[in-house]
Formats: structure tokens, C-alpha cells, sequence
């Protein structure tokens, strides 16, 4: 059996809140995150961006030489830091994310070609590799520890809370921030749109619904602080154990991506030395786009057979935020543990296509056990149980 | 650490400027020749620099067998060469495809994707909704890792760590700590970096390219040369390389990674984080620096990059002159590769007792009094090599593998 890693500590920023209790209030009172995007085109599209003003979040220092992943990054960083009254020199980071700083990349290309070479921008340059909210973050606040991105799709979040927490179970590192971030830039927007992955504003997009007509995109930065050697009374919770799995057929069939996730959900059981029967509910990462919600299904039924624990999908109200995803998952999680709600992640109490294990209305319902899935748009799949306590 | 059941490397694949596949591209880094030609992919007439190292004679449509190729960015076909590559080299190693798994490492990914879509955005050229799309469908860099696995359709745990340019050694390091904890029995472990406009704007801007050759280590050195390439190791547990009777290169002993926190592009003066990485490495394997008898350098070329990396040696090494080279010299920096292809010439380096020289060496520079091995490659018993790494966001990485017992 693995050793259980301690979870002291979270930070965030998102649409619905700025800290692991608001955002749960917020699912839990059944409000989203959706607003007009004004930065996306006109008319603006429905997207859970964030409106928020660096220089009040990233205050007394230049935050210039960060672009909007690297600011997201470094503000979550930052209350994460403040929340599990760690010392920023006994940690590193692993940060989770899809693309990186893909605007700053596509805006220094961009001068190359239309202005020529000497024209393009340095600072820019340092912000092109996919790291670079990684370092930025890690130059801010001064994390000399490990300091490793995981690039993935939806699963990137989940996969840096598994990678990290081995890092520490074989003494790697002893404190880590980890989780992801990711920012709503046009061309993310746009390259969504035009592959067909995003619903219409007038169209439902609702996670593990068959009226679903695709996903909403989101963006923020959320980081668990994971720490190794602790007493028990300091942790909000326990990451037990995490797996990962790989669809060769990259998602192009949900039954192909449903087994990859069932064997991701048994690798994260085995290796938290828990029965299938201990999982109190399930956070999935459904995002109410076809495969990926089929795929969820699919690994549910065949894991839980007919009785699925209750199941939770913040993506019906935050969106898909990509690499911060995982971590918003996993705080809304710590956030039961803590107050004995279920959020009722429905998007409606009327919709028959829905699955019996997902509700509209919010529960009281204790839970000590829960299982978190990710399901990637190419054959990513990753899941991690995280507990109340460590045994 | 006390490693009952090391992990080792029994297969190396390397697609580089100097060739493709694992002995052409030793003999010719034994020999000392450079893969630096002009470049062809595209027009560099508007940069002060021409040269880059790219890999040549590579023809995706027969590399790439199972995937259809040009859903391919071109850093996921070379990594799809390389994994081909890698596995023929280590015989008959697959179990249950489900306990294989890939971890690849790359700087940028597929950044000719971003191209693509530039040029139609600013050329008007009506390409734009096809560039648009392939920006979810070839270009996120977690691609490349998923190009090898459907490629060799394995189901086993499946990572992408863009850890710039130390990302080969985040790669490998963590793929063998997967192999430990048990949670596969065969990874494929590596870095790809596709040759780009982006890469190579970027340098320059920088001032960072040399105009006509790379020269770590040289008073007059002028800078690195952007390149390309990909490498994959084959990694498994000694126990089952030994069960199967493969050939095993060299044993992962110990790695050490670290950050600097202090610049995004300029490495610590002090050196001081590079130091740290390379001291958690010999404490991992449980090793003194003085057991080891070759370092890979990071080896850039370039001014700054040379005196810190010399002072981060020495500040572990002290007065030994332990042979320090810079392969770079000869395939220029190949990103998200370098590492990877650097570990594996360590893994060569260990089981052939031999090791390459840094080229291109004329002039020494008191500030780089480190042994380079300058011009020609030496014949040595190589126990222990140490590989290090250093890259943008201030990231370090020391890897240490030994001869396989």
C-alpha cells in the first residue's frame, strides 16, 4: 500500500470564487460562473472567464513579465502558499495545463511574420515554452524545489496531484504545490469552436446529459499544497492514490476511452488499497461533450456497476478550465469533506437522459472517500481517490 | 538509496542532425562531426544567422506505420521514429500493452502549428480554419506522447512534462519512479523538439545564436545553435531485463532536479541551483561526485551558460578535472531532446567505456577550466556519467547512470 499524502493547504482563482469555500457555496447554491466575453468576439460568447485585475492580485512587484497563464498561476500559487502556512523555500511545483501561454506564443510569432525577426519581442520569448507559468510562478514567490509542468488535456490537473504526491512518497520533494492552470485565450477559443467542441450560447452544454451539445470553456489556476512527514491534524485531507491510463484509439471511440478510465479507476484504487465499495461519491470530470462523457459513463458502469456512488460535475457551472480543472475538482471535494455537502451539479431535475447518480438539488450527505476521474480529448484519461482521513 | 530492482535502459532511439538510429549517431559523435548545415525549412534570409542542425533523409510516410502521418506535428514524428527505434534496439520486450507507458518531454511542442496559423491569419491564405483546428488537433505538446503510444498502441500511463530544455531528463526520471512504484513494467521515456521559425526567432533575438559553429567551453565561443531531433529509451526493471536476457546499456541511478527561481531565461550566476540538482543526484545514488568519471554537460555555448555551468561543476567537483563535454557542439541544441539524447549517449558512454569530445575547442577560457574533452573522443573505463540539464523558468535536472552489473 502507498503511503497517504497530506493535503494542508489549496489556493485559487476562478469565476465562481476565489477560494475553496466559495466555490463550493457557489455549486452548492446552484450558480455558474458563464458570463459574456467581451475579449472573444462580437457577439460575445458565453465563457467561465475570469474578470480580474493583476495589479490588485499580484500587488507591490512587476507583473509584466508574466502573461495571463503565469498571472493566474502565481496568484493561486500564492493563496495556496498563504493557506497552508508553508515556507515558500521548501517548495517546489508541478503545474498541470493544456497550453501553456498559447496567446504569448502566437503574438511572438505573429511579429516575426508580419514585422520580421528583429521585431519580435524577448520577454515574449521567455513566456513561449510551455513551462513558463511554471518558472514564472516559481520566480515570484521564490519555489526553488522541483519544478515540473504536466502538459495534458482535461486530465493535466489530476495527473500533477499523482505525479506530485509520488514525488513526495519517495522523498523527492517534501512540500509541493500542485495543480494546474490554464487562461481563455482567443486562439484556444477559436480552435475549440471551429473543431466542433464547444455548444452554441443557445445550446445546452451539460456534463453526462445526451442533450448536450458540447462544452463551455473556462480558465483559472488552483494549487493543493501536498506535504509529506505531517501530523494529522494539519491536513483538510489525503491524497490515497492515483492512476493513469492510456486509449491507443485516442478517444475516437467512447467504449476504447471508457476502458482506458476504467483501468485508470483501478489503478488509483489499487494503489490506495481501497475496495471499489469505499468510494462515498464521485467527482467526475464530464464536460458535456460526447465522448468524453460517454467514456465517463462507461468506466462508472463498469466500476460501480448499476449503484454509483452520488456524482458530482462542477463542469456543469464552472466549464472546462482545462489544466486547472483537476484542482478545481479536487478543492470542491476538500470543501465536502469539510462541510457535509454534496453540490447538486445537475443542470436541470427534468432531464430524463440525465444518470441517476447525478442530482439538481444539493445534499447533506458526509462523505470520508472520493473518487475523481479526467478524461482528455485524445486518450488522456486519469484518476485519484482522495480521503477525509488517512486510513 | 538501496535499489533492490534498479530501473535500466535496454534500448536507445535517436533521430538527430547527425543521423538516425542509435550507432550511426555515436560513431559520428565519436568522430566528431557536426550535424550544423544551412537551413532548409524555411527561409532564414531575413535572420543575421542561417545555420541550425535538422534532421535530414526523414521521410514520415515510412517512419510513422500505424497513425497516418500527416495528422502528425512533426515533433511527434520524429518522437514516433525514435520510439520505433528505440524498441527494435531492445529486442522483445513488450508485455500486456496496458502496462507500457510513455513519458515524453519537449520545450515547444509542435510550435509549426502556430506557424500555420499565423501565416494564414496573416496571409489571408483561407487556411485559417484548418490552422485553427489543428491547434487542438496536432499542436498541444501532450500529442507527442500520445503519437508514440497509439502509434505502438500502449495503455499504460501516458505523460507529457514540457520541462523546456531539461525536459528528456524530467521525462526519464519520471518514468523510472513509474516503473518503481509499480504502475507499469515498460516505459518508453524520452524528448522531441521539431525545428521551428518560433525557436529559432527566439535565439536570435536573444543575440544567442552562433554564426557558424558552436563551441562550449572556447574564450571565443558565440553562442548555441537551435536543432532538432528526438530520442526514446526503453526502460524496465533489471529483474525483467534479466528474466528476458536483454542487453542492458546502463542503469538509472539517481536523479536530481531543481529550480533556480531567480530568471526565466538567465541561469543563477552562482550556479547555484544547477549545483543543487547535481548534488541530489549523487545523494539519490548514494554516490561521492568523485566516483564519477563523465559529465554530459548542458554545454549551450554560450558565454554565460559556459562560466555558470563551469562554476556549478567545480562547486561539486572541486579541483578534479572530471571530463565535462558538450555533444552540443556537434548537434547544436536540440530543446526537449537534448537531455534525453545526452542521457542516452551517457548510457553508450558507460556500456562502450568511451566518450565524446566537445568539438570546435581552440581557445581555452580561464572562466571554463573545466577538462572538455576537447576535438577527440577518449577511451576510458566509464562507471558512473552524470548528465545535466539546464533550462528557461530557471529548471535543473542532473541524471546519474551506471554500468550495468
Amino acid at each position: 500500500m502507498s503511503t497517504p499524502v497530506a493535503i494542508i493547504g489549496s489556493g485559487m482563482i476562478s469565476a465562481l470564487g476565489d477560494d475553496a469555500g466559495a466555490l463550493h457555496d457557489a455549486l452548492c447554491d446552484g450558480r455558474n460562473g458563464f458570463s459574456a466575453n467581451t475579449t472573444l468576439g462580437d457577439p460575445a460568447p458565453t465563457t467561465g472567464g475570469i474578470d480580474f485585475d493583476p495589479r490588485a492580485a499580484l500587488p507591490g512587484r512587476n507583473f509584466r513579465p508574466l502573461d495571463r497563464t503565469g498571472r493566474l498561476a502565481a496568484v493561486a500559487a500564492g493563496r495556496a502558499l498563504e493557506d497552508s502556512a508553508v515556507d515558500a523555500s521548501d517548495c517546489g511545483l508541478v503545474l498541470g495545463t493544456l497550453f501553456g501561454g498559447l496567446h504569448t506564443i502566437v503574438g511572438f510569432d505573429h511579429r516575426v511574420v508580419e514585422a520580421g525577426p528583429a521585431y519580435a519581442k524577448p520577454l515574449d520569448f521567455a513566456n513561449s515554452v510551455i513551462n513558463a507559468a511554471g518558472g514564472q510562478t516559481a520566480i515570484w514567490h521564490g519555489l526553488p524545489g522541483v519544478n515540473s509542468t504536466v502538459a495534458g488535456g482535461a486530465t493535466a490537473g489530476l495527473q500533477a496531484l499523482g505525479y506530485a504526491a509520488d514525488l513526495i512518497r519517495t522523498g523527492r520533494a517534501r512540500t509541493l504545490l500542485a495543480g494546474g492552470a490554464e487562461e481563455l485565450s482567443p486562439e484556444a477559443w477559436e480552435a475549440f469552436r471551429v473543431a466542433g467542441l464547444l455548444a452554441g450560447d443557445d445550446e445546452v452544454a451539460a456534463p453526462l446529459s445526451q442533450q448536450s451539445r458540447g462544452l463551455r470553456l473556462a480558465e483559472g489556476a488552483a494549487f493543493l499544497t501536498l506535504q509529506g512527514d505531517v501530523e494529522a491534524e494539519r491536513a483538510h485531507g489525503w491524497l490515497r492514490g492515483w492512476g493513469s491510463a492510456f486509449d491507443p484509439q485516442r478517444g475516437e471511440q467512447p467504449e476504447s476511452m471508457a476502458r482506458a478510465l476504467t483501468r485508470a479507476i483501478r489503478a488509483a484504487l489499487d494503489d490506495a488499497a481501497l475496495e471499489t465499495d469505499a468510494i462515498d461519491a464521485v467527482w467526475s470530470g464530464a464536460n458535456g461533450t460526447l465522448v468524453g462523457d460517454h467514456a465517463e459513463l462507461g468506466a462508472f458502469e463498469a466500476i460501480f456497476g448499476d449503484a454509483p456512488p452520488p456524482t458530482v460535475a462542477v463542469k456543469t457551472r464552472l466549464g472546462e478550465a482545462l489544466g486547472a480543472a483537476g484542482a478545481f475538482q479536487s478543492l470542491d471535494v476538500l470543501a465536502s469533506f469539510a462541510d457535509g455537502r454534496l453540490a447538486g451539479t445537475a443542470w436541470t431535475d427534468d432531464d430524463p437522459t440525465l444518470p441517476e447518480s447525478l442530482f439538481a438539488t444539493t445534499r447533506e450527505q458526509s462523505i470520508d472517500v472520493a473518487l475523481l476521474t479526467a478524461t482528455g480529448l485524445d486518450g488522456l484519461t486519469c484518476a485519484v481517490v482522495l480521503s477525509r482521513e488517512p486510513s | 538509496m538501496h535499489d533492490n530492482d534498479p530501473v535500466v535502459i535496454t534500448g536507445i532511439g535517436l533521430v538527430t542532425p547527425l543521423g538516425i538510429g542509435r550507432i550511426p549517431v555515436w560513431h559520428a559523435l565519436l568522430e566528431g562531426r557536426s550535424g550544423i548545415a544551412p537551413i532548409t525549412s524555411f527561409d532564414a534570409s531575413s535572420f543575421r544567422t542561417h545555420i541550425g542542425g535538422e534532421v535530414r533523409d526523414f521521410d514520415p510516410a515510412t517512419t510513422v506505420r500505424r497513425l497516418d502521418p500527416t495528422t502528425l506535428g512533426r515533433a511527434s514524428q520524429l518522437a514516433v521514429a525514435a520510439a520505433h527505434l528505440a524498441l527494435d534496439d531492445s529486442g522483445d520486450v513488450l508485455p500486456a500493452p496496458e502496462r507500457v507507458g510513455v513519458v515524453m518531454g519537449t520545450t515547444s511542442g509542435e510550435p509549426r502549428e502556430i506557424e500555420a496559423f499565423n501565416d494564414a491569419v496573416v496571409g489571408d491564405n483561407g487556411q485559417r480554419a484548418n490552422a485553427a483546428a489543428a491547434l487542438i488537433r496536432r499542436y498541444p505538446c501532450h500529442r507527442i506522447a500520445g503519437a508514440v503510444a497509439a502509434e505502438l498502441e500502449l495503455g499504460g500511463p501516458n505523460a507529457m512534462l514540457p520541462a523546456a530544455c531539461a525536459a528528456g531528463s524530467y521525462a526519464i526520471a519520471h518514468a523510472a519512479d513509474l516503473l518503481r512504484a509499480g504502475r507499469a513494467d515498460v516505459m518508453l521515456a524520452g524528448g522531441s523538439d521539431a525545428f521551428s521559425r518560433i525557436t529559432y526567432a527566439g535565439f536570435a533575438r536573444l543575440g544567442a545564436i552562433a554564426p557558424e559553429r558552436c563551441q562550449p567551453f572556447d574564450r571565443d565561443r558565440q553562442g548555441m545553435i537551435p536543432s532538432e531531433g528526438a530520442a526514446v529509451l526503453v526502460l524496465e526493471r533489471a529483474s525483467d531485463a534479466q528474466r528476458r536476457g536483454a542487453r542492458v546499456w546502463a542503469q538509472v541511478a539517481g536523479y536530481g532536479l531543481s529550480c533556480d527561481a531567480h530568471h526565466m531565461t538567465a541561469a543563477h550566476p552562482d550556479g547555484e541551483g544547477a549545483a543543487r540538482a547535481m548534488r541530489a543526484a549523487l545523494d539519490m545514488a548514494e554516490l561521492d561526485a568523485d566516483r564519477i568519471d563523465y559529465v554530459s554537460a548542458h554545454g549551450t555555448g554560450t558565454p554565460t551558460n559556459d562560466r555558470l555551468e563551469t562554476r556549478a561543476v567545480k562547486s561539486v567537483f572541486g579541483d578534479r578535472r572530471v571530463p565535462v563535454s558538450s555533444i552540443k557542439s556537434m548537434l547544436g541544441h536540440t530543446m526537449g531532446a537534448a537531455s534525453a539524447i545526452e542521457t542516452a549517449i551517457c548510457a553508450l558512454a558507460v556500456a562502450e567505456n568511451a566518450i565524446p569530445p566537445t568539438i570546435g575547442f581552440e581557445t581555452p577560457d580561464p572562466e571554463c577550466d573545466l577538462d572538455c574533452v576537447p576535438n577527440h573522443a577518449r577511451e576510458l573505463p566509464v562507471r558512473w556519467a552524470m548528465n545535466n540539464a539546464y533550462a528557461f523558468g530557471g529548471t535543473n535536472a542532473s541524471l546519474i547512470l551506471r554500468e550495468a552489473s
